[in-house]
């Protein structure tokens, strides 16, 4: 089951009004790149894991995820809670503002509201695994894109955060890949070296930490 | 095949992943395992997204 | 330590949690980070005692309730400016 923590997993504090940024981040909330994609995408593809390091991978950065989205919502919630009708009208809020006020809505920047067919379950953990690497990756352009489209400290360090998250789980989902490769490999033969952590040999690494 | 990180300057002491990946066929892609060399401070690791410095990539 | 450095403590110790969590599921045999892990989550155990009995419940249906009314509804929630503070990378 999973536990709610009442606090952020970063803070966000934007004192800057801009309904226009908000109508732009809510794609990474509900957008094709977005966090509930990436958290849906985890959480629905663990089932098929076969390794313990796979699943745990895929159980911890899907409930990260979440975590992000909470902070997606955060951060466009403070951009329009104080917006009055001049602001929404000059920054194109109108539409948005139409179906939605300023409550907010899983949808793309362009509108599109969330749907299941951004991501995939294959039920084969290498191809689920490929997904997942190609989807930080894409979540990664979205922030850059995002970054570039601000100069509010308040709203780009929380956007830079997220962007490293990214980069991280990519790397994680990297080494599930080797580690699942290893296992489906194993049953036949054994030809990859174990690596060193394995066999106890932290030498190489022992001075520097 | 052998993958080094330039970016350690041949100081063997910190390879910040594991040394030899072994590409043992084609059409798969290989991921090197991440060797933990140091690590940022606490508040640092908070504001920059990652305790590691290895992992570290900024954009802007 | 004022509510805001509770916060902020306790913010960067789940952070660091978090990642070197992420690290152990696919290096678990990794017993130097191991140990890291387990003292950052013995800090942050004490801390959230601290946060939970200054600031407010952490958890829903696992914090206990301190008071004679509900404090887990109480305001300010997590996307409210004020349940948020400013980070500097400088202290430490």
């Amino acid at each position: 089951m999973w536990i709610y923590e009442k606090k952020l997993e970063f803070p966000i504090k934007i004192k800057k009004t801009d309904p226009a940024l908000a109508k732009v981040i809510i794609s990474q909330f509900g957008g094709p790149d977005g966090e509930l994609a990436a958290s849906l995408r985890y959480i629905s593809q663990r089932f098929a894991a076969v390794t313990p390091e796979s699943k745990a991978t895929l159980s911890d950065i899907g409930t990260e995820e979440l975590a992000h989205l909470e902070m997606i919502g955060t951060m466009c919630r403070q951009l329009t809670a104080d917006a009055n009708i001049d602001e929404i009208k000059k920054a194109g809020f109108d539409a948005y503002y139409v179906d939605h006020g300023l409550g907010v809505y899983p949808a793309s920047a362009s509108g599109v509201p969330f749907t299941a067919a951004y991501l995939q379950s294959k039920g084969d953990p290498i191809t689920d695994l490929y997904e997942d690497m190609a989807a930080e990756q894409k979540a990664r352009s979205t922030y850059e894109y995002l970054m570039n489209l601000t100069d509010d400290p308040d709203v780009l360090e929380p956007l830079r955060f997220l962007r490293e998250r990214e980069i991280v789980h990519f790397q994680r989902f990297g080494e599930a890949l080797q580690n699942v490769k290893a296992y489906m490999d194993s049953k036949r033969q054994f030809v990859i070296d174990k690596p060193d952590y394995m066999n106890g040999n932290k030498s190489k690494c022992m001075k520097c930490r | 095949m052998r993958i080094m990180n330039t970016e350690t300057n041949n100081d063997m002491s910190c390879m910040p992943f594991e040394e030899y990946i072994k590409v043992k066929e084609l059409a798969f892609a290989y991921v090197p395992l991440q060797k933990i060399c140091s690590y940022f401070e606490p508040t640092e690791s908070l504001v920059k997204g990652t305790v590691f410095p290895s992992l570290y990539k900024p954009y802007k | 330590m004022n509510k805001e450095q509770i916060m902020k403590r306790l913010a960067v110790l789940d952070f660091i949690a978090v990642d070197l969590q992420l690290y152990l599921d696919t290096h678990p045999e990794d017993m130097e980070a191991i140990d890291k892990y387990n003292s950052v989550i013995k800090e942050a155990d004490m801390l959230r005692m601290k946060y939970e009995e200054i600031i407010g419940p952490l958890y829903s249906f696992r914090s206990s309730n301190n008071g004679d009314t509900f404090k887990w509804i109480d305001d300010p929630w997590p996307w409210q400016p004020s349940a948020n503070f400013e980070i500097n990378e400088e202290e430490n």
